[in-house]
């Protein structure tokens, strides 16, 4: 068993995890944070995704220690505290770019580590970011779009 | 190394992580992971006269990111761009890559093909120096601790990966000004283990006389090759023309585009 001491969504917490257990089982099991996805298990699909000091990360493929001392971001704190909605979150409500959902914490997640480093990014960076993350229903037009809005709206909203 | 060593059961040493968790869930049986993370200097990028020096921790996208390596090889940052996805370019670290010997990775084909070296301190003998060539001669208990590749600024290389996992390859070029000198070709994924082949150039050849023999190169360079892999994906030989297919394809590109130039 390992002590960690982290922060998840702006919230300083300590734990004593098991050596091999995975960031997503701890996210889920231990912390009900269960908008963190498992589908490969393998690191491949990206539902898993979630942010650990703001780089994207595959929960299912790093261990719950790696995180001591880190900041981790989920799906549940991306929403404001009086629960309006990521500007993110709402483009892919305006771009339809989900349909059974399974995948969308997981691209959100990606979208918003790649608007953080690159703004306005060009379609050839999106699509590069967004490789990782497969959507077996929606398709991925969607999701570009979402992602240029997404880009636009949080551009504009800018001080 | 003196964990490793004192370890009653299974040892191993964790990088960035990726491949130990997915080793583990395949059921591989680690008792103790030592975690290199604190070591200082494993994530260092330099050069030192020719040779560009990796710190064995340094991750693939501080790789494909770097300036330094942008500047003396800008090939080697355009080839290392788009590998995997941006979860594992972040995570995953070149040490952790060649250590795991798994014939579908890519830096192992990559460090092949420039030459590289690998240094490593040994529980037995002190310090260790390898060619890529030889990493099967790797030890489970030995911890990588810098790759260095000789004669990078003279040196360009492309890689193939979208034929994974029937075959995947990267192509070096040594240059010496307009010339092209060596031309080496090394694969992993589709076969049975890591392999080169070389052509040595006693008359250095411009873009314009590579472009016009591309065919007897790609041919000479896939024949030189052990036997492909024969299993349910593919047959052996259909994996020898495809390759053949490919790297004159490559060839023929980059000798239209101007081999003869690492910029």
């Amino acid at each position: 068993m390992v002590d960690v001491t982290f922060c998840v969504n702006g919230r300083e917490m300590s734990a004593n995890v098991a050596s091999n257990k995975t960031l997503a089982d701890f996210l889920r099991d231990d912390l009900y944070l269960t908008g963190c996805r498992i589908a490969c298990d393998g690191g491949v699909c990206g539902a898993c995704t979630v942010l650990v000091d703001g780089s994207p990360v595959a929960a299912c493929s790093t261990f719950a220690f790696e995180i001591d001392k880190s900041s981790i971001e989920t799906i549940e704190g991306l929403a404001a505290p009086d629960g309006n909605l990521h500007p993110i979150q709402q483009a892919f409500l305006k771009s339809d770019a989900f349909q059974c959902g399974f995948c969308t914490s997981g691209f959100i997640l990606s979208v918003k580590a790649l608007l953080e480093m690159h703004p306005s990014p060009d379609d050839r960076t999106i699509r590069d970011w967004l490789k990782g993350n497969i959507c077996r229903c929606t398709g991925y037009k969607s999701i570009m779009d979402a992602t240029r809005l997404a880009s636009a709206m949080m551009l504009e909203a800018a001080p | 190394m003196a964990l490793f060593a004192a370890s009653a059961g299974a040892a191993s040493y964790m990088s960035g992580g990726i491949d130990l968790i997915n080793r583990m869930k395949s059921g591989c049986t680690i008792d103790d992971v030592i975690h290199l993370g604190a070591i200082p200097d494993r994530r260092s990028i330099d050069l030192s006269g020719d040779y560009l020096s990796l710190g064995a921790g340094v991750t693939h996208d501080a790789i494909a990111k770097s300036g330094l390596i942008r500047d003396c090889a800008p090939s080697l940052c355009d080839a290392w761009s788009p590998v995997a996805n941006i979860r594992v370019r972040m995570k995953g670290t070149v040490g952790g890559n060649l250590m795991a010997r798994d014939l579908s990775y890519d830096f192992p084909i990559v460090a092949i093909a420039l030459g590289a070296t690998f240094e490593f301190v040994t529980a037995t003998s002190g310090l260790k120096q390898i060619g890529a060539e030889d990493l099967d001669q790797i030890e489970k208990s030995d911890l990588l601790t810098r790759i260095r590749i000789p004669g990078i600024a003279m040196q360009s290389m492309t890689l193939e990966l979208g034929w994974k996992p029937h075959l995947a390859f990267a192509l070096s070029f040594l240059h010496e000004g307009n010339y092209v000198r060596r031309i080496r070709l090394s694969a992993g994924s589709g076969f049975d283990r890591f392999c080169c082949s070389n052509i040595h150039l006693d008359t250095p050849l411009t873009a314009t006389s590579i472009q016009a023999r591309w065919s007897e190169f790609a041919d000479r360079l896939v024949s030189d090759l052990p036997t492909p892999a024969e299993d349910w994906k593919a047959t052996a030989n259909y994996r020898r023309r495809l390759l053949m297919t490919l790297v004159g394809r490559k060839l023929a590109v980059l000798s239209a585009q101007g081999a003869g130039s690492n910029g």
